[in-house]
């Protein structure tokens, strides 16, 4: 129909036909190579590894499903349940409703070399060498600023913004949205195509907002899922420890999780750490025919199917370990009162901790560290917030497990490692009368006694009993002498050490080695500055009251007063009573030798015993108000530790019954003042609690037999012991 | 032109085969979608057709005139599509009243003709210029890199390659080629190590790992999974085919955009070897007509034009089927006349229009003893 139109634009002439005519055919040789190419691979594909093809087929249609195993319960002494599991509403979201956030966040950050390791603490020293005050603070923070970790790259970083369901639910549940990206990118990186849990535990509102705006949510999922739970809340609540998912880090520690793979739940501190390989269980594994939106078609099996988790059963009564909580509260309420035998109302005492401990076996019937958190706020919805509360309190640090990882001065309570240290080397002996004066000037250097106004001569029981501190420093002094001048031989930190001091106790959860100072210790602390590198005659009068450099945790203290109430056993203290499978069957009994016996001679420990009993029975006991009309006779001793510029730290530690120990009580309450009140005042409260004792005087001992009245003549008998000659006011 | 000759002249071989493939499209959306998205697909093709018809009857010379204004409305419309994208993410189409308009498809043959009317005249003057072959690429770089940047990398590459084959047709030297080649080679080199070794990432992570994916078969995460998946299919396709409802692969739904950009696996899954070589034969039919338009052509423009056509469709086929072979990275391009998709069949049957008409206009074949007029007369040099 143009033919004719003469607008039409002239035709250009043709090009030169030969040359034309090679191009052509080079393009049409490119094309039929191209074209054989595919007739080549679709050969190679369909005709010659069919099969193989046609299993892969088969194969990526039969999906795995990871069928979690219910984790084992903890449960007290008595068989209550201190943790088992409740549903919790789980939010998931899965990747094939929107295939671009799982492509975009599976992107795998850049491998980056590991951070470089910041300077020890000698290190350290040389590199603020000749700087002082504020010029050398600076320096040390700029130094660690350096070392500072690096932030990861995270390269999936806003790979979930495009996508409303997901932007919209992290504002609902308050969650930052680059929480849920890296969320999604573990799970691409797990297994890309099973829906990724978002929030483990939705809210009610949030349940209830989905169910309604479901379809505004394409993807987002609810499902069950296990979550712990505590029924006695915010009790024992620091030996559980937490559970979360097996992580790269934790790979990188083999034995610890035996037989954990990928995207299991496993413990990650506490008991729900040690015991994971028994509380664990074994996941099962559902294989179903599915098509690609992971709806099954047709059968399931369940091969194999999951192993539920065992039972662990504590060696903690939950009954006690309450009376001990409210026992510690007590004593610090006390304490802020400032009742009779405190100077004043001790305002700053707010923190403490208590342990009963067997005094045969080292079983721990209660461990207490206040103040505490709620369990169930940290595995909840709104957990997050509640973390980063816990952090920010940093005076309180309720995390910290204060009975077993606070590291403390012991003060007094400390006085018989060094009695041991100074009978055990033969720098004393039992009868020998020492001076207690106001002060005692050592290497020209004054040391004063706690009580100012006394002047008489003791011997070692009643100055334990007195609680003594010149006494004491007089043994520090010996023992000093008696040490080598090449520090091979230093009879005080060595009696530390074989006393369980400056080492972790072996506890079946962490806890903290403390310090047991010695030569080489200041050495390491001191590094190369000449002067203060060297062990002093100072050091060992300090170490002598347990002040200085002596740091202990209370159970420290508790297992050195058990060793001393059963004869030289320096038990291992646990939690771990047995393993049992759901029906209660026992499937194994843990068991924690005991570290050592220490050989100290019969006559050391009968003395020094016979002083802790004048501590809560002579008239001149510094815990005798405390005890008086207890009717379980017990033995023990007061500590009033210094910590400037803190006001004194409060200590008790004591055993009972006194003949035939069973337990040992031990509390330490920060800022408390004199050890007399507040902590024997708690002590006496969990003692009460656990010998049954009742309004009439009677008690029951932890063997379910009476304790009669005789075990109160026994204590006497130790105490007038006819080898020891009484002290004075004894 | 009178209707006898065009009728004489109408390449039949060409439209048949079209014609096949469409009916395997037909079959094939049909079997793994719904009978709304199969009458979607057929109105598009209706439309394809009759709008590829009417090309054949308009003189392709006709569009010399318009290749401005016609690159100018491309260049907006691409631009309204990075900009909307930009105000809600990801987006490639372009929403009027009735149906969705890609600009990046229609903008094909769009920049083929621009580039061929364009070229034409000055590779006549001055045959293998550098000129001519740089400003060329200049010409098609812009649309390329406003297609590249929506995201869409695979057409971006079509443009390149379409305004290639017109370059080299038009008399491009072998040197300039693989400078080209060479340059191409570096830009790969610098946007894959050296740029994100400084810490550039001028690609998205998805894109490199799309791209990267299928050299590491082993690998896991989405792109290793589309195109394992893809393989699975055709692979266990065998020699006959599992048919319609045995092709599990396709049906439980592992397939991912299965009747779009994975279509041909589905192909493979349900018709085996023999219905797949069949179909790659029949675009093999396609290729080799359009080649052979280059031939036929009346004038260099129209030469040019079957030229980047002739490239267009051997580098979507190969690229697509190579993808769902598991040979060539996982970008989005889609099989022409079988990928579900209005603009994209559109264009490709307007494709076939270009070329039909360029034949019925063709120089050569024109069989005695009835024509009504004679041939133009080839110019010689010696002119």
């Amino acid at each position: 129909m143009l033919a004719g139109n003469e607008r039409r634009p002239p035709r250009e002439p043709r090009p030169q036909s030969p040359q034309l005519t090679v191009r052509v055919a080079l393009f049409g040789a490119i094309a039929v190579v191209l074209f054989g190419v595919l007739f080549f691979r679709l050969w190679v594909l369909q005709v010659l590894s069919t099969d193989r093809y046609q299993t892969e087929a088969a194969a990526s249609r039969l999906r795995t499903v990871q069928v979690v195993a219910s984790r084992g319960r903890i449960l007290d002494v008595n068989g209550k349940v201190l943790v088992e599991n409740r549903p919790g509403d789980a939010i998931t979201f899965d990747l094939a409703a929107d295939s671009i956030v799982g492509t975009r966040c599976a992107v795998m950050a850049p491998r980056q070399p590991p951070d470089p390791a910041p300077p020890t603490a000698a290190e350290m020293k040389v590199l603020l060498h000749g700087l002082k005050g504020k010029a050398r603070t600076r320096r040390r923070e700029a130094i660690l600023a350096r070392y500072r970790p690096r932030p990861r790259p995270r390269p999936w970083r806003g790979c979930a913004a495009a996508n409303v369901a997901i932007g919209r639910l992290a504002a609902l549940s308050r969650t930052p949205l680059t929480v849920f990206e890296d969320r999604i990118h573990a799970a691409t990186i797990r297994s890309p195509f099973q829906p990724v849990t978002l929030v483990a535990d939705a809210s009610r509102p949030l349940m209830f907002y989905l169910k309604e705006h479901a379809p505004e949510f394409l993807g987002v999922h609810v499902a069950k899922r296990n979550v712990r739970f505590y029924p006695y809340g915010a009790v024992a609540a620091h030996l559980f420890g937490e559970i979360g998912q097996f992580t790269a880090d934790d790979l990188k520690r083999p034995g610890v999780y035996p037989g954990a793979t990928s995207g299991d739940v496993v413990g990650h501190s506490g008991i729900e750490r040690t015991y994971d390989r028994w509380l664990r269980g074994r996941d099962g594994t559902l294989n179903v025919q599915v098509n690609a939106q992971g709806v099954p078609q047709g059968v399931a099996t369940l091969l194999p199917a999951p192993i539920a988790g065992d039972d662990v059963r504590l060696t903690i009564d939950i009954d006690l370990q309450r009376a001990a909580e409210v026992a510690v509260r007590d004593g610090i309420r006390m304490a802020r009162a400032g009742v009779a035998g405190l100077k004043q109302p001790m305002r700053h005492a707010a923190r403490g901790a208590l342990v009963l401990l067997d005094a045969r076996t080292g079983a721990v019937r209660a461990m207490v560290s206040y103040p505490g958190f709620d369990p169930n706020r940290l595995v909840g919805h709104g957990s997050d917030a509640y973390v980063a509360q816990l952090y920010r309190d940093a005076a309180d640090a309720p995390l910290l497990n204060r009975a077993a990882d606070g590291i403390y001065p012991p003060g007094s309570t400390f006085k018989p490692v060094t009695a041991i240290a100074a009978l055990e080397s033969g720098v004393l002996r039992v009868d020998e009368r020492i001076h207690c004066g106001p002060f005692l000037v050592v290497d020209h250097q004054k040391y004063k006694n706690y009580e100012a106004d006394t002047n008489t001569d003791l011997t070692l029981r009643p100055a334990l009993s007195q609680s003594c501190d010149t006494y004491f420093y007089e043994l520090g002094r010996r023992l000093y002498d008696r040490t080598t001048g090449n520090g091979s031989f230093q009879p005080q930190p060595l009696w530390m050490r074989r006393l369980g001091f400056g080492a972790p106790t072996g506890l079946d959860i962490p806890d903290a080695a403390g310090v047991a100072p010695d030569a080489a210790y200041k050495k390491q602390l001191f590094g190369h500055d000449p002067i203060n590198d060297r062990w002093t005659s100072g050091d060992a009068v300090n170490a002598s009251i347990g002040q200085g450099y002596v740091q202990v945790t209370p159970l420290q203290i508790a297992t050195l007063y058990a060793l001393l109430a059963n004869g030289g056993t320096l038990v291992t203290p646990h939690l771990g009573a047995r393993v049992e499978d759901s029906t209660g069957e026992v499937v194994r009994v843990l068991r924690f030798p005991a570290r050592r016996t220490v050989a100290i001679q019969p006559y050391v420990l009968d003395t020094i015993r016979a002083g802790l009993v004048g501590v809560t029975h002579d008239a001149t006991g510094t815990a005798v108000s405390a005890f008086a009309g207890f009717a379980v006779p017990v033995a023990g001793k007061t500590g009033t530790a210094q910590k400037p510029p803190l006001d004194d730290f409060s200590w008790f530690v004591g055993y009972a019954p006194v003949d035939r120990p069973q337990l040992v009580a031990v509390c330490v309450i920060e800022q408390g003042g004199f050890g007399g009140v507040a902590a024997a005042r708690a002590v006496r409260e969990v003692l009460a609690k656990a010998f049954a004792v009742t309004a009439t005087g009677g008690a029951t001992g932890t063997d379910g037999r009476p304790i009669a009245v005789d075990a109160v003549q026994a204590a006497n008998a130790i105490r007038l012991g006819d080898w020891t000659q009484p002290g004075a006011g004894g | 032109m009178t209707p006898g000759r065009l009728v004489r002249r109408f390449d039949f071989v060409l439209v048949t085969a079209v014609a096949a493939i469409l009916a395997y499209s037909y079959v094939t959306v049909r079997s793994v979608t719904g009978p709304i998205t199969t009458r979607h697909h057929i109105t598009y093709v209706a439309v394809g057709a009759v709008l590829g018809l009417v090309l054949v009857v308009v003189d392709p010379r006709l569009y010399r005139r318009a290749r401005w204004p016609a690159f100018v409305v491309l260049i907006g419309a691409l631009i309204v599509v990075l900009g909307l994208a930009a105000a809600r993410g990801s987006s490639r189409w372009i929403h009027l009243p009735g149906f969705d308009l890609q600009p990046s498809e229609i903008g094909k043959v769009v920049v083929i003709v621009v580039v061929a009317a364009w070229v034409a005249p000055r590779a006549q003057e001055r045959p293998g210029a550098w000129s001519t072959f740089l400003l060329g690429l200049c010409l098609v770089g812009g649309p390329a890199a406003l297609v590249f940047l929506e995201p869409d990398l695979g057409t971006a590459i079509v443009y390149a390659v379409a305004c290639l084959s017109v370059l080299y047709v038009a008399g491009a030297r072998l040197l300039q080629l693989l400078a080209f080649a060479g340059v191409i080679v570096g830009v790969v080199v610098l946007v894959f190590s050296v740029l994100p070794a400084t810490g550039i990432h001028l690609l998205k992570p998805y894109q490199v790992a799309r791209l990267t994916a299928f050299r590491d078969p082993g690998s896991s995460g989405p792109a290793a999974y589309q195109s394992q998946q893809s393989k699975n299919a055709i692979g266990s396709g065998g020699i006959a085919g599992k048919g319609v409802a045995g092709a599990l692969v396709s049906n439980a739904g592992f397939l991912p955009e299965e009747h779009t950009d994975f279509i041909f696996a589905v192909v493979g899954e349900q018709r085996g070897f023999l219905g797949a070589a069949f179909l790659v034969l029949l675009f093999a039919v396609v290729v080799w007509r359009a080649v052979r338009t280059i031939t036929l052509a009346a004038s260099l423009y129209e030469s040019l034009i079957a030229a980047g056509i002739a490239g267009m469709l051997v580098t979507q086929v190969f690229v697509n089927v190579g993808m769902t072979l598991g040979i060539m990275p996982t970008t989005g391009i889609p099989l022409p006349f079988m990928t579900y998709g209005g603009s994209n069949t559109v264009t490709n049957l307007l494709a076939v229009g270009l070329l039909l008409a360029i034949q019925v206009r063709g120089a050569i074949p024109d069989p005695p003893p009835f024509a009504g007029r004679v041939r133009e007369p080839s110019v010689s040099t010696m002119r």
